[in-house]
């Protein structure tokens, strides 16, 4: 209260300059904490994980000597990372063309005024909201050797021919980590593109059917630009996720059959603490890293440009 | 196929909980009923006093023999009322172990006692673990020695770091049924199982060994590469002699008995799923721990009294000699435990409680101890059945052989190199490329230890 | 034709008018269902045989002759009595809950200041700091998870739902904090204005006018760090493994696995159990959390 009276009644020049010191303290002082956290907490651990990287440590003696870029030559060179890298880059691009083609058709079809919308659109959450641990068991479980629930309705219904070994084949595991990923994903890719449809000013949509805009213009200069941040959140929110995940691939085949489905994370943690070379396993982790970078860029840049962050 | 009796076996298990439910009848469950009158009394007072009111964790594995694990967590417990010592035991599963072990060092904190299971890391984390040799010396004064392997896993230096706790025998388990309907000859070479096998599948009854990310699969394949003369290391662990051809002549023999006499199965198998072969009667043979009869020892007895455990061969015999290799397991104590005395204390009396090992196991945990050899053992000597393993405590032979079990080889171990080169061979049928990938994995994992 | 007959035929024509479009109403649902048929198949299956799989007995599981997807034996509540009767089951679901609401709190306590500083205090390098801030949320938990763990040992957290609550706002914060300035900013400035002007603080402009605004934010924000946390395993695995401080993920996956035999039963119980609840609990705030998505991304 006082603080508004001495503002008020000074001079002109001071009080300016004391209403923006006090908004500068008072700012600085409700960011403190969150930067206080995230440099503690995340920060730090960052940088000794970058010095992980760079030394030899191991589980059992860690304190170690510097090595320079030695573990990344190390890591490049042994062929089962570089599967995990192809898996991880594979991985996500291909669930997220499922996961963007079939939200698209779920979306559109959930914008429909239909009865019973709403309880529609409940049900086909389900997947996203479900923690991800358990879907990956109860996927564990469909996909299981002897009593694959996927197998008995594909046999039965003459999709499948024999008893396909999810799990135990190569191919199979993939197309299995790819499948449970994309079950969990598309719900919350239709959600993200409702929510961009809807985002849409329905005049806007009028004056182009009035100006005679047919479909596939107004979809590419009014309600594409509009929904495209949107699509970018989402994209930026579900990529980091693939990338970093390693429960799915944990908990579905652990990095089997004979490590055709490790991605880095797996990787990282196997060599990194299974193998006891945390030099190494921080060396594959911190290769995510420049992964995660470009969908940042891009999308900063894109926010930026609408005025955004 | 019914796999009945496997789950009926399961859904009996009793988990353990809490100290309350422990102390009731109710919670004991049978077998804690049955063996009260053989855990040794405690002598109230026999640890140091100073341990007194303070508390232990312990982790351990998730037995194959479910009841143990309530045995164990029943006896554990019991320790620490009788010692004024709360006691908590936590299991998680064997392939689990070194990554738990491994965070928990790399965090500074976590249990007190922890045990290895397969995968034995003692000469890697020594300097982390509390030495004790004046516990070992002990035991092994009061039991006649300890048998050649227990140093192996143990000791690092003259100094004991990790006190051998059992190990695990994985004899040949066999349909004496089936082979006296073809007229096979008893499985006393790995040709006779070869063949047998190869019959066996042409009749429905195949034979299966992982070939897979398990603990399984690691020294069931050792059993067979070791028969045939191959060698992990000279006996100083320096010198990696993997690359061989013996290890050829294995490998190959390895792709024909998957051809065969198995089912591409095997390559997304886990610790059970043999277990599990055998329990549905598909098996002919397997080559695995006694806890996959004993499951189906009260659920499907005519089953049971079919299947025949090893024999007076101990082992089927390869081109060079007879592997029996096993599973060990240690306990051992961190150094940054903040109650090392009342584990020590703990270790001390349950390391000597041999008797209470092997009979709450049903003769699953083979003991270190010479004394303990005498026949008849406890829980083996008086059933015919398992009667041979008797003989597995003079012979057991330990991965890395004949090498110490020491870091590389357990990292070799850990990374599970042989099974995925046993699985690049039969999937590519490319021996040369597979031996090539495999022994440049093995020599870059021992050369990290120079 | 007379006027009756006129407003007859009128009456007529409007009446077949409102027939076809209501076969046109009725043929569009149709396909609009057609439509959804297959997603809503695609994605209630798994939870409907994780459902079945829950009620039935071990013996009706493993048969595999009969059809799987109805019970040949009555269903039983067996699998639910195991979880409470032998597994940390109901310790599970106490931390579980626990921990959302602990992260959650932790998560609103630093990010609403946060998110309000960055948004509307026009602070020098706030853009920078934003940014900074939401970089935290790309650097994996697969690469901090050693260094937490030295922390988390020095603080004596490990081995107890206190370390994830420590833990897990490292991925909320930054989360939640850009996703809160992005609500801030959308609200006027005239409202704290006016409360300046009557002689507030900063802090009690802040309060009383911005916050109760906020609210819808704020919720969004809620369910975000909710679901965050619910989506995590690594920490849990690496930081927890005394049983009783388990969330239920990390319990299901870990201690319904005896000597490597999968409990199904047991196990899709567990996972139905908290599962669901979750599920039904979004769907009253989907609403919220679509706003909340459009509002972070368009702000304009």
């Amino acid at each position: 209260m006082a603080h508004a009276d001495v503002a008020l009644t000074g001079p002109p020049k001071i009080r300016h300059r004391s209403f923006t010191r006090e908004r500068l303290r008072f700012g600085y002082s409700l960011l403190a904490p969150a930067m206080l956290y995230m440099t503690l907490l995340v920060g730090v651990p960052f940088f000794f994980s970058l010095y992980l990287a760079l030394s030899d440590a191991s589980v059992g003696n860690q304190v170690a000597g510097y090595v320079g870029l030695g573990n990344f030559f190390a890591i490049f060179q042994d062929d089962t990372f570089r599967l995990a890298l192809r898996n991880t880059l594979s991985f996500t691009v291909i669930a997220a063309i499922f996961k963007i083609v079939l939200g698209t058709l779920m979306a559109f079809l959930l914008l429909q005024e239909v009865r019973g919308r709403k309880l529609i659109r409940s049900l086909v959450v389900l997947p996203w909201t479900l923690p991800v641990a358990i879907s990956a068991l109860a996927w564990k479980w469909m996909f299981d050797p002897q009593f694959s629930a996927i197998n008995y309705v594909g046999t039965h219904l003459h999709l499948i021919g024999g008893w396909p070994n999810w799990l135990g084949d190569p191919t199979l595991a993939r197309a299995a980590v790819i499948t449970v990923n994309v079950w969990r994903g598309f719900p919350f890719a239709a959600i993200v593109i409702l929510a961009g449809f809807s985002a849409v000013p329905p005049e806007l949509l009028d004056a182009g059917k009035v100006d005679g805009a047919n479909f596939l213009l107004r979809y590419r200069y009014i309600v594409l630009p509009v929904i495209t941040p949107i699509l970018f959140v989402g994209l930026l929110f579900d990529t980091v996720f693939t990338l970093s995940d390693l429960s799915i691939v944990y908990l579905l085949t652990g990095g089997g059959p004979e490590n055709f489905t490790e991605i880095l994370p797996t990787r990282a943690l196997e060599i990194g603490i299974q193998a006891g070379a945390l030099g190494r396993g921080a060396a594959i982790a911190l290769v995510l890293f420049p992964l995660l970078l470009p969908v940042v860029y891009v999308l900063l840049r894109n926010l930026r440009r609408q005025g955004g962050v | 196929m019914a796999r009945k009796a496997d789950r009926q076996s399961r859904t009996r298990s009793v988990r353990r909980i809490t100290r309350r439910q422990l102390l009731t009848a109710a919670g004991a469950g049978v077998a804690g009923a049955a063996l009260l009158p053989l855990v040794a009394p405690w002598k109230a007072g026999a640890a140091p006093a100073q341990i007194k009111g303070s508390s232990l964790r312990i982790l351990t594995w998730s037995h194959f023999v479910p009841a143990y694990d309530t045995a164990f967590d029943k006896y554990a417990n019991d320790w620490g009322v009788a010692n004024d010592v709360t006691v908590r035991v936590d299991h998680i599963p064997i392939d689990q172990l070194p990554a738990r072990v491994a965070s928990e060092l790399a965090a500074g904190a976590g249990h007190d006692i922890f045990q290895q299971n397969g995968v034995i890391q003692t000469t890697l984390y020594y300097q982390h673990m509390v030495d004790v040799s004046d516990v070992c010396e002990k035991l092994g004064a009061q039991a006649g020695g300890w048998i050649p392997m227990a140093k192996q896993v143990g000791s690092v230096n003259g100094h004991w770091y990790a006190m051998p706790e059992f190990f695990i025998p994985q004899p040949m388990l066999w349909r004496s049924d089936l082979f006296k309907e073809y007229g096979l000859a008893g499985p006393d070479t790995w040709d006779h199982c070869r063949t047998a096998g190869r019959i066996g599948k042409s009749k429905g009854h195949p034979t299966g060994i992982q070939i897979s990310h398990c603990n399984d699969s690691n020294h069931d394949w050792r059993a067979i590469f070791y028969a045939f003369g191959v060698k992990e290391a000279d006996p100083s662990g320096k010198e990696v002699l993997w690359d061989s051809k013996e290890l050829r002549a294995a490998m190959r023999f390895g792709k024909a008995l998957y051809d065969e006499a198995m089912t591409p199965e095997v390559l997304s198998w886990d610790n059970v799923s043999d277990n599990r072969y055998l329990d549905s009667g598909v098996a002919i043979w397997i080559h695995d721990a006694i806890s996959a009869i004993r499951s189906i020892q009260d659920s499907n007895p005519d089953l049971y009294a079919k299947v025949n455990i090893s024999g007076p061969w101990i082992e089927p015999m390869g081109p060079v000699m007879r592997a029996p290799v096993v599973d060990p397991t240690t306990l051992a104590i961190w150094s940054f435990s903040k109650n090392q005395a009342a584990a020590k204390a703990f270790l001390e009396q349950y390391g000597g409680d041999v008797k209470f090992s092997l009979t709450a196991s049903k003769g699953y945990n083979m003991p270190y101890l010479q004394k303990w050899y005498t026949k008849p053992m406890p829980a083996l000597g008086a059933d015919p059945k398992v009667g041979y393993l008797q003989e597995w405590g003079k012979a057991a032979l330990w991965f890395g052989y004949p090498g110490p079990a020491a870091a590389p080889a357990a990292e070799v171990l850990a990374t599970f190199v042989v099974p995925d080169m046993m699985a690049r061979y039969v999937r590519t049928g490319d021996l040369e490329a597979s031996v090539k990938w495999g022994v440049g994995q093995i020599k870059g994992i021992y050369a990290k230890y120079k | 034709m007379n006027a009756v007959e006129v407003l007859q035929r009128e009456h007529v024509l409007v009446e077949e008018g409102a027939r076809r479009a209501r076969s046109r109403e009725i043929r569009r649902h149709v396909l609009v269902y057609l439509g959804l048929l297959p997603f809503v198949l695609i994605t209630v299956f798994p939870v409907f045989w994780m459902a079945i799989t829950a009620f039935k007995t071990d013996n009706d599981l493993v048969n595999p002759t009969v059809f799987p997807f109805w019970f040949h034996q009555a269903p039983t509540l067996q699998h639910f009595a195991y979880l409470f009767q032998h597994t940390y089951y109901g310790d599970w679901v106490f931390n579980t809950g626990a921990i959302a609401v602990g992260v959650s709190l932790i998560t609103l306590l630093v990010g609403v200041p946060g998110g309000y500083a960055l948004a509307r205090l026009q602070l020098p390098g706030a853009e920078n700091m934003g940014i900074a801030i939401f970089l935290g949320y790309l650097i994996p938990p697969i690469l901090l998870f050693i260094p937490l763990s030295r922390i988390v040992a020095i603080t004596h957290l490990i081995d107890t739902k206190w370390a994830l609550i420590l833990v897990y706002p490292t991925f909320t914060i930054p989360y939640c904090t850009w996703l809160l300035s992005g609500f801030f900013k959308t609200i006027p400035h005239e409202i704290e204005e006016a409360a300046l002007v009557d002689g507030c603080g900063r802090l009690g402009a802040l309060i009383r006018t911005v916050l109760p605004v906020s609210l819808a934010g704020i919720l969004t924000a809620v369910i975000f760090a909710f679901t965050l946390t619910m989506q995590d395993f690594l920490y849990s695995l690496v930081f927890v493994s005394v049983s009783d401080q388990k969330p239920v993920p990390l319990g299901v996956a870990t201690d319904l696995i005896r000597g490597d035999v999968y409990f199904w039963g047991s196990l899709m119980a567990g996972a139905l159990l908290v599962g669901v609840p979750v599920a039904i609990l979004y769907s009253f705030f989907m609403d919220q959390f679509i706003s909340g998505i459009t509002s972070a991304a368009v702000k304009s």
